[in-house]
């Protein structure tokens, strides 16, 4: 008997952040990982709702802070339950959440992955 | 190109430190306070430091470099372009400002421009540096320019041969309003009345 392996399917990322040298280190970030994908950006979590919608994302990962950036979530978990949110702010409310300060480029990879296995 | 990245949050140190090494720039040193920023350019001896001023302490590492290493050019590195922030780097030694509204892409731009002595920001910036040294040139020889420009409209109306009522009327404001601008040109003039002022101001632009 012959087993085929499928190949793993790639971890499917938004990227919320605003325009600048953030998002710039963590889109090419992620683009080196072979197991994730960055499926689609936007610079506001309210612009969420119509990417996920085609894009079939696994995990959300919002780099923007303040309140606005985290309202707009009770809303899309309701719309896509499996949705896993990953910030690297200090306001994540109860989702998986890391500080801006400590979390390294490899961390927020691994945090991914984590998110996307839960 | 030898670069120091010198900021307090991890992403942006190391992911600017992978980054820029994947553009062909060497990131000889990485540090997140000035202290750890000295200790680093002194071992690295790199030809930029880009000095995250958003930091507590940045301003003060800007110039800590600045002061102690003036080979190296030191790049702040800001949150926005506020006046207030880019005048601070200026004024602490800093060679240029870049904000992390910018693209990784300018950000290269700006530190190989840097290395070769010349300023890359942008037009906002530019501005902003221009009315500096303009508010700090030294000011040209002249009674009148010591007054302010309210206080030179109302030494006008009095080599008119206004009155101060007349004055306060022409101009929408309280007759005591008017008062205290001829008592502070008075004073500024050193002369006891006014029409020795006007006189004196006119005297001037002859």
């Amino acid at each position: 008997m012959i087993e085929h392996a499928l190949p793993k399917p790639a971890i499917r990322v938004v990227l919320v952040a605003l325009a600048g040298l953030l998002r710039d280190i963590v889109r090419q970030r992620l683009e080196l990982e072979p197991d994730i994908a960055l499926v689609g950006e936007v610079r506001d979590s309210r612009f969420l709702q119509g990417v996920l919608v085609n894009t079939w994302a696994d995990v959300v990962l919002c780099t923007v802070t303040g309140r606005n950036a985290i309202d707009a979530y009770p809303a899309l978990f309701a719309d896509h339950p499996k949705l896993k949110l990953v910030t690297v702010t200090d306001d994540g409310r109860g989702y998986l959440c890391e500080p801006l300060g400590d979390v390294s480029p490899q961390s927020l990879v691994e945090t991914i992955r984590r998110a996307a296995m839960r | 190109m030898r670069v120091a990245i010198v900021t307090h949050i991890r992403l942006y140190g190391e992911g600017l430190a992978d980054a820029l090494r994947r553009r062909g720039i060497d990131v000889v040193a990485t540090a997140a306070d000035k202290e750890a920023a000295l200790d680093g350019v002194a071992r690295g001896r790199p030809d930029v430091a880009l000095v995250d001023v958003a930091a507590p302490d940045g301003i003060a590492t800007v110039h800590a470099l600045a002061s102690e290493e003036p080979s190296v050019k030191v790049i702040a590195l800001g949150v926005t372009e506020t006046e207030r922030d880019v005048i601070a780097c200026a004024e602490a030694g800093a060679a240029s400002y870049v904000s992390r509204d910018g693209s990784l892409e300018s950000l290269g731009q700006t530190l190989r421009r840097t290395v070769d002595g010349e300023l890359h920001c942008s037009p906002r910036i530019t501005a902003v540096l221009l009315r500096r040294v303009a508010e700090l040139a030294p000011q040209p020889a002249g009674v009148s320019v010591r007054l302010t420009a309210r206080e030179r409209e109302v030494v006008a109306l009095i080599h008119n041969g206004l009155s101060n009522r007349e004055i306060a009327a022409q101009l929408c404001v309280e007759l005591s309003t008017v008062k205290n601008h001829v008592h502070n040109i008075l004073e500024k003039l050193g002369v006891g009345r006014r029409t020795q002022a006007a006189a004196l101001v006119a005297e001037q632009r002859r």
